[in-house]
């Protein structure tokens, strides 16, 4: 426990060096203090070394409860933190499923876009169904194109097909026609 | 010799998408996947016109501008941010970092075609 505290402690060092240090170890525990020490890290440290032994840790680390904490870097406005956030739930797969199925929901579009990309390129069992809820119901037609794409590339089976029919016929737009059109066409290849 | 039109955006459909509506109408299009690459692509040749999606995994479209309108061989080639970002911070973040104009996604084909033939000088904007 004391060690914990004095890694913690590390991360505020001026020295990049203790702080990369610190980041590294602090990927061998577990707590909710760890975690969100990292996180905080990863938001907030100047150097792009600590903020990626940040990602590696949490990576080790790897429970849900780092699925939640990254989760909501995803609205960082720092586009390295959002994309080291989107890294990190990919890798996390169905571990990090609870938190993506609430990001689907978010009322943010960019939010629920960021979202289908970590399915899209991440580890999920489940990312057919998710996609296809997404294609199936969310407003935003660009969320839904990308959905689409992503679905063109891993989905495949006649459900998957209908859905994306089925925002075509919701949306009727000419972009998301051509991105319906693109993911079937991938599909039958 | 039609206008030629570097295209970046992570998305493939939509960078698909773009291609076949320039390409019809004449233009000549190349594509990058992330603004590394689009810069890559910027330096090895001459372009009309850039068309830029702002959030990409990979150096967005921001950092796209920023190189090219620091560098004087690219600072005059017009850019147009074309991203699913509408909210006027978005707008303001396009244009301070050097794009043109900013439109939201997804574009209707006759305001992409009017985009490159306007930007690229193949037509004179009215009034």
């Amino acid at each position: 426990m004391e060690e914990l505290s004095r890694l913690i402690e590390l991360l505020n060092s001026e020295d990049e060096l203790e702080r990369l240090r610190a980041a590294e170890e602090l990927g061998d525990h577990t707590s909710s203090e760890a975690v969100l020490s990292l996180v905080s890290c990863l938001e907030k440290d100047e150097s792009r070394f600590v903020q990626e032994a940040c990602v590696a840790s949490l990576c080790r680390i790897g429970t849900e409860e780092v699925a939640e904490e990254v989760a909501k870097l995803l609205r960082s406005s720092n586009p390295y933190v959002r994309n080291a956030a989107s890294e990190i739930l990919q890798l996390l797969g169905d571990r990090a499923e609870r938190v993506i199925e609430l990001l689907l929901r978010d009322p943010a579009p960019d939010v629920r876009a960021l979202a289908v990309r970590v399915v899209g390129e991440g580890l999920f069992s489940s990312a057919s169904a998710l996609l296809r809820s997404v294609v199936l119901n969310d407003p935003d037609v660009n969320v839904v194109a990308s959905a689409a794409e992503y679905l063109g590339e891993i989905g495949g089976s006649r459900e998957d097909q209908d859905a994306l029919n089925a925002a075509r016929a919701r949306f009727s737009d000419p972009f998301l026609e051509f991105a319906v059109e693109t993911a079937v066409r991938k599909m039958e290849e | 010799m039609g206008k030629k039109i570097l295209v970046i955006d992570d998305s493939s459909t939509v960078r698909s998408y773009y291609r076949k509506l320039l390409e019809a109408n004449g233009f000549i299009v190349t594509e990058a996947l992330n603004a590394y690459e689009g810069i890559e692509k910027a330096l090895e040749e001459e372009f009309d016109l850039y068309l830029v999606d702002i959030n990409m995994p990979k150096g967005t479209g921001v950092d796209f501008l920023r190189e090219v309108r620091s560098n004087p061989e690219l600072v005059a080639v017009p850019a147009a941010v074309i991203s699913a970002e509408r909210e006027e911070k978005d707008v303001e973040l396009s244009l301070s970092a050097g794009a043109n104009v900013h439109f939201a996604k997804p574009l209707k084909p006759e305001t992409l075609l009017e985009i490159g033939r306007i930007l690229t000088g193949e037509v004179a904007t009215s009034g």
